[in-house]
Order: structure tokens, then sequence, then C-alpha cells
């Protein structure tokens, strides 16, 4: 009897870890049929939980439909920037993880940043955006941490308090802002052709956006420092 | 990239690093390190989104080759002349930065 899922199929491919999967998308100049079948076994596992958090982030940027495209997009440059890794069991070895949760955790996180790249691209002129992708995949996969930290559910409800306090337009300015945060300088380095469009996405202009971005850091900062939350994520009080 | 010089001490756009990974936790940012993903797979949406019904069905691999729809549109509203006769693509992007502190 035929097995229904034999190996080389999308289902057949059922029991792979996320890492094993993006080590077939890998090869896919020797083995398409492989690398198609690793990518939709990705696919139909993880575009739900991909959807979820690029909507709460993007979604009333982008409309749900402009999610959805970003969901696609997102997936497609996973496929393509593997097909770029020379060595598959190379790109095994780096994501996983000690165990099946932080393996697939690692790989989400990935296509987490590839979301938010996307994002970032709408606003970038063409001609710009396929070169520097490639050079931020290859810092990201360099330098995110893998160690996996539990999260304090009192610092956050404490946050999530002081973002309820801003203002529709602080919010908004700050949340649009945070794809182009850069951590070494703890600040935001938008090109001024993006922050243009970026700011008229918002029906303002770049230095309302840039002012509205502050007054909400400022006001956040004032509450959560009365609301007794520390550096690090510790609550005092 | 990032001009320190004026960015500041009181660091008028500054936003810590602490902040900046909560604002992961709630969802302001997608999830991107393992503790940030581990946090969103609990979040109530995973079970209860609804999906636009095009998601349901696994894509084409190759995106179109132009579209009418869909990210040209997205900018045009903003930008109608976008394009060969738009504004120019810059080498080096200069940065969008503050002057002086405008919202005292």
């Amino acid at each position: 009897m035929d097995d229904p899922h034999p190996p080389g199929s999308a289902a057949g491919l059922a029991p792979a870890s996320e890492a094993d999967l993006l080590c077939d998308m890998a090869g896919q100049a020797a083995r398409p049929a492989q690398a198609r079948a690793a990518w939709e076994q990705l696919y139909l596992r993880h575009h739900r939980y991909v959807f979820v958090v690029t909507h709460r982030a993007y979604g009333s940027f982008l409309g749900e439909d402009g999610t959805a495209d970003l969901v696609v997009d997102t997936f497609r440059k996973a496929f393509e920037w593997a097909g770029r890794q020379d060595v598959p069991e190379e790109l095994r070895a780096r994501f996983t993880g000690e165990s099946p949760d932080e393996t697939r955790r690692r790989v989400l996180g990935w296509l987490g940043a590839i979301a938010q790249r996307s994002f970032q691209d709408r606003f970038r002129e063409e001609a710009r955006r396929g070169e520097e992708f490639q050079e931020f995949a290859e810092q990201w996969a360099g330098e995110q941490p893998l160690q996996a930290a539990d999260e304090d559910p009192r610092a956050t409800s404490l946050v999530r308090a002081a973002l309820a306090a801003l203002t529709p337009d602080e919010a908004e300015a700050l949340r649009v802002s945070l794809p182009w945060y850069h951590a070494e300088s703890q600040s935001f380095a938008v090109p001024r052709g993006e922050a243009a469009r970026v700011a008229a996405l918002l029906g303002a202009s770049p230095e309302a956006l840039r002012q509205r971005r502050y007054r909400a850091i400022r006001k956040l900062e004032r509450s959560l420092e009365e609301s007794g939350y520390q550096a690090r994520g510790e609550v005092t009080s | 990239m990032t001009d320190r010089k004026t960015a500041g001490p009181g660091g008028e756009d500054r936003l810590r690093a602490e902040l900046h990974r909560a604002l992961g936790q709630v969802g302001w940012r997608v999830p991107q390190s393992a503790g940030e993903v581990k946090s969103a797979e609990q979040w109530p949406e995973q079970q209860t989104q609804r999906l636009p019904s095009r998601l349901s069905q696994v894509p084409e691999l190759a995106a179109p080759v132009k579209t009418v729809t869909g990210e040209r549109s997205f900018l045009a509203r903003y930008f109608p002349e976008e394009g060969p006769n738009g504004s120019e693509p810059e080498r080096q992007p200069e940065l969008d930065r503050d002057g002086p502190d405008l919202d005292r």
C-alpha cells in the first residue's frame, strides 16, 4: 500500500523539527521538491502564529489584507534566504536548540525578524531592498540571543497600563517607529525618505511623528517610574 | 549610520533597551527572541484570531512580477508621483533626526 504521507511530501515532514525544515529549504538547488515540501510544512505549522504576531504589531497600519500580504512575503523571503546558505547542515545546527520548543522558538524569532524587515521594506526605496535584506539577515542570525528569558507577568502588566495612558497619536507614533530602533544607540535610526513615508502613513509630518514619539517615550518612562517598574522588568512595589 | 552627536545625553529620542524588550512582550513589536516567542505563543489570539481565508492555503513560492494592488498602491496613496519622476534614491540614506528639542 502506498504511504499516504511519503517522506518527500509536506505531510511526510510532520515529524521534522523547524531546524530540519530550514536545512531542507537550504538544499533547494539540489533537491527542489524536498525544499518545497519543507517550506510548505513550515508554512502550515506557523502561518497562524506569524499572522497573529504581525497583526498585533502592524495590523492597525496595514489592515487585515496588508498583514496577510506580509505573512506570505515573510515565508517567501525565508525560503529565498535559506536557498542562499552554502551549508545546509550549518543552518540546522544554528537553529537547533536544547529542546524542540527552543528550536521552534528560534525559527519563529527568525520569521519575526523577516516580518519586521518586510514591514520596513514597504517604506524603503525599492532599489535598496534586496541587497540590504541579505546584509540584515546575516547580521541578525549572528547576533540574536538564543537563550529564552521568562516573562515577568507583573512587569508586563505595568507596561500595558503605561501604554494604555498614551494618546492614540502617541501610541501610533511609537509603535510604527519600533522597526527602526537601533539597539546600540538605543534610539531610532530612520532614513529621511522612509521617515517621510512613515509619517505620511499617519497623516503627519516627520517632525510631528518625532514629537509624538518623544512624548510617548517620556510618558511611558514617567508612568513606569511612578508604578515602581525597574530596569530588566523587576517590580519594586 | 546613526549620528550619535545629535542623539544627546538627554536622549530626546532614546528608548531604553529594557523598554524596547518590554514592548515586544506586549506585542508592539514582532517577537524575535526565543523568550518573546514563548510569551507570544500563549496569546489568546493564537487560538481565536480569525485568519484571512487566503492564508489557509499554502501560497505560491514566487511573488507576482508586478502588482497594481499591493506595495505600489500602498505608497501611491501618499506619494502619487513615486517612481522615476519621484524622489531620488539615496546612496547613503540621511537619517531623520531631531534638531533642538521641539517639545518644550
